[in-house]
Formats: C-alpha cells, structure tokens, sequence
C-alpha cells in the first residue's frame, strides 16, 4: 500500500511508454512480445512482462531490507485491485532532475515532470483496443498552452492471431530500429521518432521466435504542423540467432516541405558469460526538398552502445552516437558520448544517472546529467 | 576527448568540403535546420509554441513572424537578435538550449539575413 501511494503520488507531480532495448536476450527472453502487449515492445506489460519485471528484470528487495523471495506485488497497481481477464492497466511516471550546459552558456538546473501517462487494454477473443493518456514533459513551459499537456500518444485497436499474425491501426510509433528509450538519442530525434512523433496509420506483422517482421503505413501526425506531417510507410524485420539479434529497417515519408528516406541495419550480442551486450544502429537517409529545386542531402547517423549486468536490477551503460546532417558539408556533425546507470531495486521502481557529453561541429559542445526516478504501478 | 571521440565512431571523417552551396533561402533553411532542432514538440513546435514562437509550417508564415516579432532584421544579421540567440551573445541562454547548432548553419542563417532574408 505504501508502494502505491508513493506511486500515486508520482503520478501527480509528474508527465512513451517504453522497454529498454538491452531487456531483450539478456534477460533469457527472445522477443520484446513476450513481456509486451505492443507486438514491437514497449508500453503496458503483459502477465509474463509483471512477473519478469520482479523475478528477472529487478532486483527484487530494497537494499535496506532484503530477503530471498521475490517482493510478490508486480501485478497491476500492486495487486492493490484484482482486474478481470479483459482489462489491463498501468503507467510510466518519470521525474528527473536534470543540468545541461553548452559551451561558453550559464549552466541551467530543471526538475523536469517528464512524463505522466496512464496505460491501458480491453481485449476480447483476439481484439483488443490500448491506448495511453497523461501529461507531456516539458522543461520551460514559457506560454504554453495549458491544453497543450494533455496528450495521448498512442490508441488503437489491435487484432492478435494466435498463429504469430497481427494487424492494428490507430495511432502508435512504428517499428523501427533499436527502440531506444531515450528521445534525444540522434537515431531517434533526426529521423522521425521524437517525442511525440507517433502518427495514425496501419500496421500489420507477423511474430515467430527466430523472426518478426512488421510493416506499417502511416499518414497523420495531430501534433506536427501539416507541412511538416509526413505520409508514408515504415518496415523492420529482425532475426535471432542464438543469444543475436539482427534487424534491418526502412522508412520513406514525404510531406509538404521535404521527402526522406531512410534505411539502416540494427544489431545486438549479448555475451553471456561476460554480462555483456553490444547492440548498434546505423541509418542513412536522403532527403530532398520540395520548394527549392535541386536540394537534397544524405546524412548517417548511429548510436554504438555497451550495456553491463554486474548482478540483478543493475544496469551499467556506455554509448556514442553520430549525426551528420549532411555529408556534403563540412562541420556540422555531431558526436555524443554518455554513460548511465539504471538500478531497479524492484518491480515498478527505477532510478537512472546518466551523463552525456554533445560535440557540435568544430567549436561547440553541450553536456548534460541527469536523474531520474521512474514508477510504472 | 574532442579528437578521440571520431576516431571511435564508424561514420568518422564523413564530412566533406562545404560547397557553400546550400540555399540560402528560408524554404530551405526552415525544413532543413530550424523545424528538426527548434520544432521539438516541448518547445517550438505547433504544439507548444514556447514563448509564442513557432518554428514549424509554411515558410512565408514562419519568416513573416520571425520579422514581425524582430528576431529577423532583412538585410541586417548585426542586428537580429535571432543570432543571438543561436550564437549565445548578449542572452542568458543559447538556443537550442540542449545542444548548439552547428556554426555552418548558424553561418547559412547569418548568409540568408544578409541577403534579405528571402522567402
């Protein structure tokens, strides 16, 4: 009860759902499926998802009080409430304590509400119908509009076969690369998977313990001005060998202003003796404008990471990434290097620290640290 | 740090001469720099517009308030506070405020409102 009104309290004070990509294989589990409602992970746990969130994932016990039986309460909302078999619930709350720093700039401090959202299913007989709701995050909320907080950034209706088949429209992120959870990671932020960046569309695909593949199309974006509102497609496909993972990916979208097409490969290895795993990403795009004849550019970008599991609930990481806007022009690559720590004394808790360290070009760099606590009831 | 760091990474190296031939035009400059740096949905986008400000959308509107709210001087890059704000000169705090844009950009954005600032 404690727990869950410490959660609940979160849930007030602060503002996508998402896995962390280093779940997969290290954890014994193949697919982000089995532990996710969401065919491509990420959001509201499953039954298998709750129990692994205790029994695997966590570290079970606080460290201040610690015995040999898993802690029993990863079920919904503690167990505080017993859910009929066609509903689902849950949340992801994340407060963070943040300080970044550019160049010659005054260092700024936030508590950032980065995110308050409510997850949940009804299923019945293979359909079911998920959808999320809170609060964005922000951290200067200069003139905002108040209504601009309230968001859902994912519903829809979803048919699942039991055969490994599924199809879902509605409005929900696309498979595509690693799935990493942090936004500003530039695979994520340059090539069309920012906060927010879930448009409507159609989805289908198929899963399998060897393979998944998923095919989506795409064609509205409530929260980008129509200009920028790409109508397209996406498509990932992933293959498992062993304690491997390897994904290639494709996405063309085109819009008002420009056209862009991406495709890139993804890979994870997970060593486990060592408690180790390497996973990667590299994309290329190219993107043309529509108002100004004749321009286009290509761009790379990459995100390299290592992730060590020195015991149960402890996460240690490292990553670079690269962005070059434009290949054809010179000094206006980015590079990022960051290290984190993710420990998870037990199910619904987190606490994150983490750096990163931005280079901008020739001249510029930022910085940033952060923590973060992140309640999922 | 600063010179290992590239060595570290596949991509290294991958920039090539700046052909200066980038438009300096806002249907470019928009798209291409400002809208996938400022227009993040917590900031200058549609969505928050912070401090009324939205750096998404039809270019002509976009340069119009630009103007109209003096971030842009046509013709007068001394003067635009807009460049203050990406260089970080005379303001507390630089923009983008969580990581610089590239000073080749900034340099085609100070090109653009030399010349006029053109649509």
């Amino acid at each position: 009860l404690r727990d869950a009104l410490w959660g609940a309290a979160m849930m007030l004070l602060a503002a996508r759902a998402e896995a962390y990509p280093h779940f997969q294989l290290s954890t014994g589990v193949n697919r982000c499926s089995s532990c996710h409602y969401a065919p491509a992970g990420g959001g509201l746990l499953n039954g298998f998802g709750r129990f692994e969130s205790a029994d695997e994932v966590s570290g079970r016990n606080w460290p201040w009080r610690r015995s040999p039986a898993p802690a029993g309460d990863e079920k919904p909302l503690h167990g505080a409430v017993a859910l009929p078999r066609w509903l689902d619930l849950g949340g992801d709350a994340r407060l963070a304590l943040l300080t970044n720093k550019e160049s010659d700039a005054s260092r700024e401090w936030h508590v950032i509400p980065m995110q308050a959202d409510l997850h949940g299913r009804l299923a019945l007989s293979g359909f079911s119908l998920n959808g999320t709701a809170g609060l964005r995050g922000t951290s200067r909320p200069r003139d905002q509009p108040a209504s601009s907080y309230f968001v859902s950034r994912e519903h829809y209706l979803m048919w699942q076969g039991e055969r490994g088949w599924y199809a879902r429209a509605g409005r929900f992120m696309p498979p595509f690369g690693l799935g990493l959870v942090d936004h500003t990671a530039y695979v994520r932020r340059y090539l069309g998977f920012d906060l927010l960046d879930e448009s409507y569309g159609g989805s289908a695909g198929y899963l399998a313990d060897r393979f998944e593949l998923h095919a989506t199309g795409f064609f509205w974006n409530p929260y980008v001005a129509r200009e920028n509102d790409e109508r397209g497609g996406t498509a990932y496909g992933e293959v498992r060998l062993g304690p491997t993972a390897w994904g290639g990916s494709f996405r063309f979208g085109d819009a008002d202003a420009a056209r862009r097409v991406i495709g890139g490969v993804t890979g994870k290895v997970w060593l486990t003796r060592a408690h180790v795993m390497f996973l990667g990403e590299g994309d290329v795009a190219r993107q043309t404008f529509h108002d100004v004849p004749g321009a286009g550019r290509d761009q790379l970008a990459s995100y390299l990471g290592v992730v060590y599991r020195p015991w149960r609930g402890v996460y240690l990481g490292a990553a670079h990434e690269f962005f070059d806007e434009d290949l054809a022009v010179r000094d206006v690559e980015r590079h990022a290097a960051g290290a984190w720590l993710s420990y998870l004394p037990r199910a619904h808790w987190e606490v994150f620290a983490g750096g990163r360290l931005q280079l901008v070009g020739p001249s510029d760099q930022a910085s940033v640290a952060m923590l973060m606590l992140h309640y999922y009831p | 740090m600063r010179r290992a760091l590239p060595a570290l990474l596949l991509a290294a190296g991958c920039g090539g001469d700046d052909p200066a031939g980038r438009p300096a035009e806002f249907s470019y400059i928009l798209p291409a720099i400002l809208e996938p740096t400022c227009a993040t949905s917590g900031c200058h986008s549609e969505l928050s517009h912070t401090a009324r400000l939205v750096l998404e959308g039809d270019p002509g509107v976009v340069r119009e308030s630009l103007v109209a709210k003096g971030f842009v001087y046509p013709g007068e890059p001394e003067a635009s506070p807009l460049l203050y704000f990406l260089r970080g000169t005379y303001v507390r705090l630089r923009m983008p405020p969580d990581a610089p844009l590239p000073e080749g950009d900034v340099a085609l954005i100070e090109r653009w409102i030399a010349e006029g600032a053109p649509p």
